[in-house]
Formats: structure tokens, sequence, C-alpha cells
């Protein structure tokens, strides 16, 4: 799981949104970035998701990134830095291992083989 | 990419190692993956750029075809662990941005519906599916409830419903149906207030996949369904 999707994931139970993300393994991809790709998904994406996830990632982002500004910035085309950052989160980062947690009903997922499972009985064998 | 390249990288996609049959898994075949992704890209402008969602992606067929076309994003989902797991080595081997994405669409839909029918309007979003947001593209090849002891008429149908109510209103789903129930279809997106435009009429060869086909080869008539919301303008 990239940053992509992990931004569009929603609790199965009851739609809480952004999930936490408590990463044990990622690894880095290696692509180019595609400027244009970003400006294009860029009003589809959830700031306060991204934010989410740039916290519970930092241990696992490559050394000089710069920090989410608090809001999107109005002109992202000339935010170099931001579209960096977008790039690595969004495209490069892939979780491996970890669990993703609701905020709301605290509902946990596993990720394995970079895959999380959504599936609800075996996500949550307690209930 | 031309044709032919798509459907050459698409043949290296493998298959399910042992086909599940309550699941009804029939890999696609990459000539019609490639008829279908084409259709979405080259006559609509549906796949390069947007963000597609590969419904009952078994091994990965299709997502990985709409990778290659340059989808922007693409999130495949299943319930089978075993077919997302070759996925993954597909997609790896293939590298195309694909994510996977393990999820229950027949138990979310039910979830979805209790205490409510699922005909008349569509589902304000989602179909119990954990996105918080609808995507661009939906392609799918649904289960057509070939199994009539197992509860699975109509299942084709609930994964078609679900990938509609995952659909932004101006994205488009393009689906495969029998074309023995091209009427019924027609129908169904009428009840639906989708617009549901037939893309042609195909001849799959499902080669032999389950002990209990007779015939070591059927062919059976298939038709490439595109479905988009009314409000959509084109």
């Amino acid at each position: 799981m990239r940053g992509l999707t992990h931004n569009l994931l929603a609790c199965l139970k009851c739609q809480g949104y952004p999930l936490r993300l408590a990463c044990t393994k990622a690894e880095h991809l290696d692509c180019e970035l595609d400027v244009e790709q970003i400006l294009r998904i860029h009003p589809k994406l959830d700031w306060a998701g991204l934010q989410s996830l740039f916290g519970d990632l930092k241990g696992f982002l490559e050394d000089g990134v710069v920090p989410l500004p608090d809001a999107a910035p109005a002109n992202l085309a000339a935010e170099e830095g931001v579209l960096k950052t977008l790039h690595h989160l969004l495209e490069e980062v892939k979780v491996v291992e970890g669990q993703l947690e609701c905020p709301n009903c605290q509902t946990k997922f596993q990720i394995k083989d970079a895959i999380p499972n959504m599936v609800l009985n075996e996500a949550a064998p307690s209930e | 990419m031309k044709d032919w390249e798509l459907e050459q990288a698409l043949q290296d996609v493998q298959l399910f190692a042992k086909p599940k049959i309550e699941l009804e898994q029939y890999a696609t075949p990459p000539e019609l993956a490639k008829h279908m992704l084409m259709t979405a890209e080259r006559t609509y402008g549906d796949i390069e750029g947007k963000c597609v969602l590969d419904l009952g992606c078994g091994t990965g067929m299709l997502g990985i075809g709409a990778g290659l076309l340059e989808a922007g994003s693409v999130v495949g989902v299943d319930v089978d662990p075993d077919a997302l797991r070759v996925a993954q080595e597909n997609i790896d081997e293939a590298e195309v941005a694909m994510d996977l994405v393990r999820c229950d669409v027949f138990a979310s839909r039910r979830r979805a519906e209790e205490g409510a029918t699922c005909d008349g309007r569509l589902a304000p979003y989602g179909g119990g599916l954990p996105f918080r947001t609808a995507f661009d593209t939906v392609v799918l090849n649904p289960p057509f409830g070939a199994n009539k002891d197992r509860q699975a008429k109509g299942i084709d149908l609930l994964f078609l419903h679900t990938a509609l109510s995952l659909c932004s209103a101006d994205g488009a789903v393009y689906s495969l149906h029998k074309s023995s129930t091209r009427d019924h279809i027609q129908q169904v997106g009428d009840k639906w207030g989708v617009r549901a435009e037939p893309q042609g009429e195909y001849v799959w060869n499902l080669s032999k996949t389950y002990k209990h086909q007779k015939k070591s080869t059927m062919d059976i008539r298939v038709d490439l369904w595109r479905f988009c919301h009314k409000s959509r303008g084109d």
C-alpha cells in the first residue's frame, strides 16, 4: 500500500477517517516525479489525511523531506518542496507491514505483504 | 502503447494457481482485457491519468492493464488472499503503480443493505466498501452467477451495483456480462438511472477450469458494457 491508497481508505465499519497507521516495515519504490500527475490527482486528495500519514510515517521517510504545510497550497505548481514531499509520500513509500486503526471506533486492520486486510471478521477477531 | 503490445504484456500476468469455484474464479483472457481497456482509453479517455478501481481483481489482469496504460493510480480489491498474493507478484513484475486491498464485496454489500432493499436508486456511496471517496473509473469482470446452488444468482448485478456506487458522477464503469442477459442489463440500467451502453460482443473461450466442467473448452458470449451516471455529459 502506498500513500495514494491510504488517502482513499476509510474505516469499513464507520467510515472513520483518516486511518492511523502504525508502520513496522516499509520499502522505497523508485519512480520519477511527474508534476502533471501530482497536480491532476491533487483535487482528489484529502489534506488532513496526508498530514496524518506524514506524521505516522515520519521514521520511514527519506532524509530532507520538507513537512507539509497546514493547508493545501493555493498554487501547488510553484511549491517544489511540497511537490517532492507529496510524490515521496504518495508514490514512493510502500508500507509492507503494519496496522491501520480507525480514529472513531478503534477497529484495527492488519497490513501484511503490502496488502491491508479490510475484511471485518478476520480483522477484528475479538468481536 | 499499441493494442498488441498491451495484449502481449498481459500474457505475462500469472493466473490463479488453484481457482476457487465458490468465488467463480475465471481469469479474464488478455485479449478481452485489452478490448475493455482500449475501449475505455481510446474511445472515452477513461484510463490515462485517472484513479481506477479494479473490483474483484483476482490476479490483477485488468488493473495491471490500466497501469500499463498509465492510469494515475490503480487500486485492486479482492476477497481471496491467494489471488492477491499472485496479483502482488504480477504488479511487481509488470512494475505498474497498483495497490491491493483485501475487501469482501459480497459481505460489504449485505452490510450496506441491512434493513434496506437494493432496487430503486443507487446506494448514496460506497456500497459498504472502505473508501472515503469515489473513483474516476471502475473496471470489473464480475462473477456471472453460474452456480445456481450457491445462491449466486444476480451476483454480477451486485458487483455492478457496487461498482456504480464507487464511481464518481463524471466517471464510468466498464464491465462484462453474459450476452444472454443483455435485455435485462439494459432494464436494470434504466431502473438504476444510469446510462448503459453495450460496446461489443466477444466470444470468451473458457478453458476447463473446474472438474465439473465436462467439456475441455467452452465458448461463452459476453458483452462489454459501459455504464455512467446520467449527469456525465458525453
